[in-house]
């Protein structure tokens, strides 16, 4: 007896009721067939009769009420592709018979946001006879080949309402562009599939989330700015380094291993406050693509992940914006038609006002203070600026601008005073920032090539000065004065031009294939110094030391589902890297698939190839704008990485996903400080301190996602095995990573409760960072100007810091003219351990005589703990307009 | 102007709420104390340094554990009956022999013990330390004595005379602006660095009888010359190790090291800007107008320079200052010893002594 006859059987067994009643009273809006099918039996005294594959992934959408059966099942029925027949008790389900031969036909079109217009990047457009189904692309471009007749799709989209279009009898290619509303509010019974089960099931990439910008502000996070970076940071394989920053280590990769986009644009500078906040504006951001396992053909440079952000297109309709205010920042979103239809902006600013509110403490402290006046001030930046502009139906425009800048000055002026005859000034002043600005073309050549042109330029840039001024007085009159000044550049910049393609040959097969070019342009450090006075004008430069590159990319991969259980992705990425002289090579196989074994059972496998050619030098464990981007250069080979994935997911279909996924990762030539690199002068080229080695990452990534309508529930785990070993650091000995953190958990909660209150909760607990921890001395020599007791050097990495958990609360209240969210960071205020100091306790009730009558207090050496980030409320309030 | 003025009102309110919350929050950061569950046994640290002419001495002392806390007394690192053996280009030369000096450290009496030997090292000798405990093991450590530094001239001048309040009379303050001419070695990879001392005069007076003490005593006066400000930044070469952030921070007082890798095989004019001080109150004695300022140019080891540079990073370099805030690795010392505690470290000095006593009296004269 097969399974199918058993499965028949069951359903048809399953179906006894004792209610008569012919008439239905039902609504459901794209639910699962079997439970609308369910709850009409529970009605009636009817039982279905099908074969369980015709109700694979069949939805269906009904509102009735006390109406006819025949009527109910007629209009529910019919646009689905379904033939019913009430026979006695039993209501006998078929598929409509399709045209014997049939010739194939294409239907292809964008899927946009009714209204706005905003393209809907991974909509599943579906034909309902057929089952066959496309997903759009990064411009809600979709090509979908069925047999002439009768045409009928459904498109979805998480949070919008699905679509049924009626496509009539069509017997040549045509072309369909499809609006979704989004949904208002959310019924109890409904049942959202998201984007992410999506990419849990049935695409072939393992380890790919996508957040799109609702998702990233319902995470709660440190003082109210939400965050892209940080939402990331709960992902299963994500550490996040040092506390409260915005740092990203994926699968045991270090922080230069990912790709940072912009609308698939470089940005190599992605932290604001030394990674405090990211340089992603959420009112910005229409929605992002990570990576974390296994990726697309289109990407390689990183080892570890690729994050692709995409900005908001704005709106082709009508024009609404919001302004928000912060704690600590403040932004300003607008978007609208500039000719209705046709062209579209989108303009989002921030800017934060800590200088603002530095004010009131540099005034008090000016007041204490009243011959000298402490000068500081901080402000990060970001402006977004789009504006997309339609042709006609094939052809589609648009260029992007992002500015994000930081600036910080800190310094005081000391003022002549009556005992006093010089006055002083000294200043830092900071600068880093990235700018981009990109142009696109989006051509349709044809229902199955869709293909885009970039052309763009991304620069970061950061610049250090340094004044140190001195005037001697005599009277009013200056005698001496001695002007200094330090300034030191560093910098990337590129200019890229490049082209995607997409060829749909058929349903079962996508082609995507592309090349670019980039011109690299690296200037790792620039430092001049001049110092004036009444004899001197002294002007120092170090030699200017820059790197030109240039970067050559070619890729091509294959999507082939030949059936409807098993999809591949089949591609590889091609690459040249030319500097001094000398040109390296990539090749970057990338192999992956998917296999459904059973209804909502998949299992996946992949390997992928990762070349990159570019990394920042870091000290420490904060991201510095004097950490430099610098390239690979003849001396050293380019970083490689071989990564394997599996991973195993389930569904329930209604309201459970899990997922395990494995990895094992091992990678080649990459680039880290050597052990003393301090010992090689730094007017030496910068890659006189760096050393080569390897580095191997394994672990599992757990996940269990729980979605009930307004309920969304997640558990992750994560167990983690990452070291390194290079031939000149720890004595050539394996260490583990900084973040080889073994555990982590994460809790998250969503819940709309209802339409003025939203709810979130994430809780993170996990294994701490690793640190060098050195407990011996030795005795100074006593050789140099300055004495200090000397450490002897361990094991690097060989202490673990205490396990690290912290909870964040944050609701969202709607009112009629916005909403306010407040958010808990750290809401029962664990004061995580971030480092270790080497201190001293001073015992003032125990005197030590060091000398025949001189006493002082004890002073005994300590470690100590450095915990950071107590319990942080704040608030922001959006008007929306 | 509803909306604007409810928008100022919200503004306010979270800017007063934001600056609160955020001076709170960057006030509380914490430290707490701990233990942690790491056990090194100690080992042995040979220290010495080395210098052309000078008969060899070493420390020998233990590691020992941070929070064991030697602040104030080292007897309990101290290895007093050590082994100290000198090799001198590979052979067996002598064994060094415990010696203490009565001397005097933060102002209470202070025993320093060394080992020490009779061997003067000569430029080029291969100086090899074994050190045998038998509580602690050994360590041993080797260096080369590098050849003398090669100065090929001196031009100075003094500038800008002012006559300034002094104790206990007045003092002529005046601007050294000096260059002087390091010729460096071809083929070799050599360390440097500068440093200076003053050789002030003196002459003996009549001498008294004090009846209080029944003795004859013989007071003197002194010419006292005095550097009161060195300016290194006018010698870019001094921070030829130091980052741009580094020196934005204003990063490298008193270490004057440097390496011949921006010289190499070529004349160097090293610069040297100085605040000079002449005491002016025995103006009239000839023989206290002649101090002598010694410029002092070291050839270092390369462990020499490498520890140098270690103590800076240590001190004042971006390392030593993230390790300090607990957001780092630690600056470990470097060491050329088998146990990786301790340094033998060699130099090898040129000394150029410059009168500038004419250059005073004249500047004087003219002023």
């Amino acid at each position: 007896m097969t399974r199918r006859t058993l499965l028949t059987l069951a359903a048809t067994v399953s179906l006894q009721f004792s209610l008569l009643a012919e008439n239905v009273t039902i609504s459901a809006r794209d639910r699962e067939a079997s439970v609308v099918f369910a709850e009409i039996m529970r009605q009636t005294d009817k039982n279905f009769i099908y074969d369980p594959e015709l109700l694979r992934n069949m939805r269906v959408s009904i509102s009735a009420h006390n109406e006819p059966l025949d009527k109910v099942l007629k209009r529910m029925l019919t646009p689905i592709g379904v033939n019913y027949r009430i026979k006695g008790r039993n209501i006998l389900l078929s598929r409509q018979q399709q045209p014997k031969q049939s010739t194939q036909y294409t239907v292809s079109g964008f899927v946009r946001e009714q209204g706005s217009g905003e393209a809907l990047i991974g909509a599943v457009v579906t034909d309902t006879l057929t089952r066959r189904s496309a997903q759009t692309n990064s411009n809600g471009f979709y090509t979908l080949t069925i047999p002439t007749g009768k045409a009928v799709l459904r498109t979805s989209y998480p949070g919008f309402e699905p679509v049924i279009t009626d496509l009539g009898n069509v017997h040549s290619k045509i072309r369909a562009d499809i609006e979704l509303e989004m949904l208002h509010t959310l019924a109890e019974i409904e049942v959202l599939e998201t984007r992410n089960h999506l990419l849990a099931m049935e695409s072939t990439h393992i380890g790919t989330t996508n957040l799109s910008a609702s998702a990233i502000a319902a995470t709660p996070t440190l003082l109210g700015e939400s965050d892209i970076i940080k939402v990331l940071q709960l992902e299963p394989g994500v550490s996040a380094g040092t506390e409260g920053l915005a740092g990203m280590y994926v699968h045991g990769g270090n922080a230069d291993e990912n790709l940072y986009m912009l609308d698939n644009i470089p940005l190599y500078q992605i932290n604001h406050l030394g990674g405090l906040f990211s340089a992603f504006n959420t009112e910005a951001i229409k929605n992002a693509d990570f990576y974390k396992s296994a990726f697309p053909s289109r990407y390689d440079g990183r080892l570890s992940s690729y994050l692709d952000v995409h900005t908001k297109d704005g709106s082709l309709s009508e024009h609404h914006g919001s302004f928000t205010l912060g704690l600590i920042s403040g932004a300003f979103n607008i978007d609208g038609p500039l000719k209705r239809g046709r062209t579209s902006y989108s303009l989002a600013l921030r800017r934060s006002w800590l200088d603002v509110l530095s004010i009131p403490a540099l005034a008090i402290a000016g007041h204490f203070l009243d011959d000298t006046k402490p000068k500081f001030g901080y402000a990060l930046t970001d402006v977004n600026a789009k504006i997309n502009h339609h042709f006609s139906d094939r052809s589609h425009a648009y260029v992007m601008f992002y500015w994000g800048n930081d600036y910080l000055r800190a310094g005081a002026e000391e003022l002549p005073t009556l005992y006093r005859d010089y006055k002083s000034l000294y200043m830092s002043n900071f600068n880093w920032g990235n700018l981009v600005a990109s142009g696109g073309w989006n051509y349709v050549f044809s229902p199955r090539l869709y293909g885009e042109f970039t052309a763009a330029f991304t620069r970061y840039n950061s610049i250090l000065k340094y004044k140190e001024n001195e005037w001697l007085y005599e009277g009013d009159n200056v005698i001496e004065y001695n002007l200094e000044q330090t300034k030191d550049r560093n910098g990337i910049t590129d200019w890229i031009a490049r082209s995607d393609f997409e060829w749909n040959a058929s349903n079962w097969q996508k082609v995507t294939f592309g090349a670019s070019y980039t011109h690299h342009n690296f200037v790792p450090s620039h430092t001049s110094r001049s110092i004036v006075t009444p004899e001197t004008d002294f002007y120092t430069e170090r030699p200017k030391r820059t790197y030109t590159a240039n970067e050559v990319n070619m890729y091509a991969g294959d999507n082939l589902s030949p059936t409807a259980n098993f999809r591949a992705d089949v591609g590889a990425h091609f690459s040249l890297f030319s500097i001094e002289g000398k040109t390296f090579t990539g090749f970057s196989p990338r192999v992956s698939a998917r296999l459904t074994v059973a209804p909502g059972l998949a299992v996946k496998a992949a390997y992928d190839h990762t070349v990159q050619y570019v990394h920042q030098l870091v000290r420490g464990t904060v991201s510095l704008p004097s950490d430099q981007w610098v390239p690979v250069t003849a001396n050293w080979r380019p970083q490689t990485a071989d990564k394997i994935s599996v991973g195993i997911y389930w569904s329930d279909r209604r309201n459970w996903t899990l997922s395990a996924e494995g990895f094992w990762k091992q990678m080649h030539n990459i680039l880290d400080y050597k052990d003393n690199f301090y010992l090689s002068n730094i007017s030496e080229v910068w890659d006189a301190n760096i050393t080569s080695g390897s580095g191997r990452a394994r672990g599992i990534d757990f996940k269990a996602v729980y979605n009930a309508g307004p309920l969304t529930l997640q558990a992750s785990y994560a167990l983690l095995w990452a070291d390194r070993k290079f031939a000149e650091k720890n004595g050539g000995r394996p260490f583990p990573s900084m973040f080889d953190n073994r555990h982590k958990i994460n809790l998250m909660l969503n819940w709309h409760i209802n339409d003025r209150w939203d709810l979130n909760a994430t809780w993170t607990g996990m294994s701490g960072n690793r640190i060098t921890l050195s407990t011996m001395n030795w005795e100074d020599p006593g050789v140099a100007p300055w004495h200090f007791d000397m450490i002897l050097p361990e094991n690097l990495n060989n202490y673990r810091l205490p396990f690290y958990h912290r909870l964040d609360i944050g609701a969202v209240r709607r009112t009629r003219r916005g909403h306010w969210t407040f958010s808990l960071y750290n809401a029962y205020c664990n004061m995580n351990v971030i480092g270790v100091v080497r201190s001293e306790k001073r015992d003032y009730d125990d005197y030590v005589e060091i000398a025949p009558g001189v006493l002082t207090t004890e002073s005994k050496p300590v470690f100590k703990y450095l915990r950071l980030l107590p319990i942080i409320p704040s608030v922001s309030y959006t008007w929306l307009f | 102007m509803v909306i604007l003025k409810f928008n100022l009102s919200v503004m306010s309110k979270l800017l007063f709420a934001g600056f609160l919350i955020l001076l709170c929050s960057m006030l509380s950061g914490c430290y707490t104390e701990f233990d942690p569950d790491i056990n090194q046994s100690p080992v042995l640290c040979l220290n010495s340094e080395i210098t052309a002419g000078k008969p060899v001495e070493a420390r020998v002392t233990r590691t020992w554990r941070y929070t064991e806390g030697i602040m104030y007394d080292d007897n309990a690192i101290l290895v007093k009956d050590a082994d100290v053996r000198l090799y001198v280009n590979g052979n067996e030369y002598e064994r060094l022999r415990p010696v203490q000096r009565d001397t005097v450290e933060y102002g209470r009496p202070y025993t320093y013990h060394y080992y020490q030997g009779t061997y003067c090292p000569q430029t080029g000798d291969e100086i090899r330390l074994v050190a045998v405990s038998d509580r602690y093991g050994s360590a041993e450590g080797e260096v080369k004595v590098p050849e003398p530094p090669i100065i090929e001239n001196i031009e100075w001048k003094l500038d800008s005379p002012t006559l300034v309040h002094g104790y206990p009379g007045s003092n002529l303050r005046c601007t050294l602006d000096a260059r002087i001419y390091l010729r460096d070695r071809a083929d070799t990879k050599d360390y440097y660095m500068f440093g200076y001392s003053i050789s002030n005069p003196f002459v003996y007076d009549d001498p008294i009888f004090y009846p209080e003490l029944e003795e004859w005593i013989t007071p003197a006066s002194y010419g006292i010359l005095s550097c009161t400000y060195f300016d290194q930044s006018h010698e870019p070469i001094f921070s030829e190790h130091i980052s741009a952030l580094e020196l934005i921070d204003g990063a490298g007082f008193g270490y004057t090291m440097f390496s011949d890798m921006q010289f190499s095989g070529r004349t160097y004019p090293l610069h040297i800007v100085m605040t000079l001080e002449h005491r002016m109150d025995n103006a009239d004695i000839e023989e206290l107008w002649h101090s002598i300022l010694n410029f002092k140019i070291s050839a270092l080891s390369d462990s020499y320079y490498n520890h140098l540079l270690t103590v800076w990073q240590f001190d004042e370099g971006l390392s030593g200052m993230l390790a300090e805030a607990g957001l780092g690795a630690p600056v470990n010392g470097y060491s050329n010893v088998s146990t990786r505690a301790g340094i033998v470290v060699a130099r090898n000095v040129t000394t150029v002594p410059v009168d500038f006593g004419e250059a005073l009296k004249e500047m004087w004269q003219q002023k």
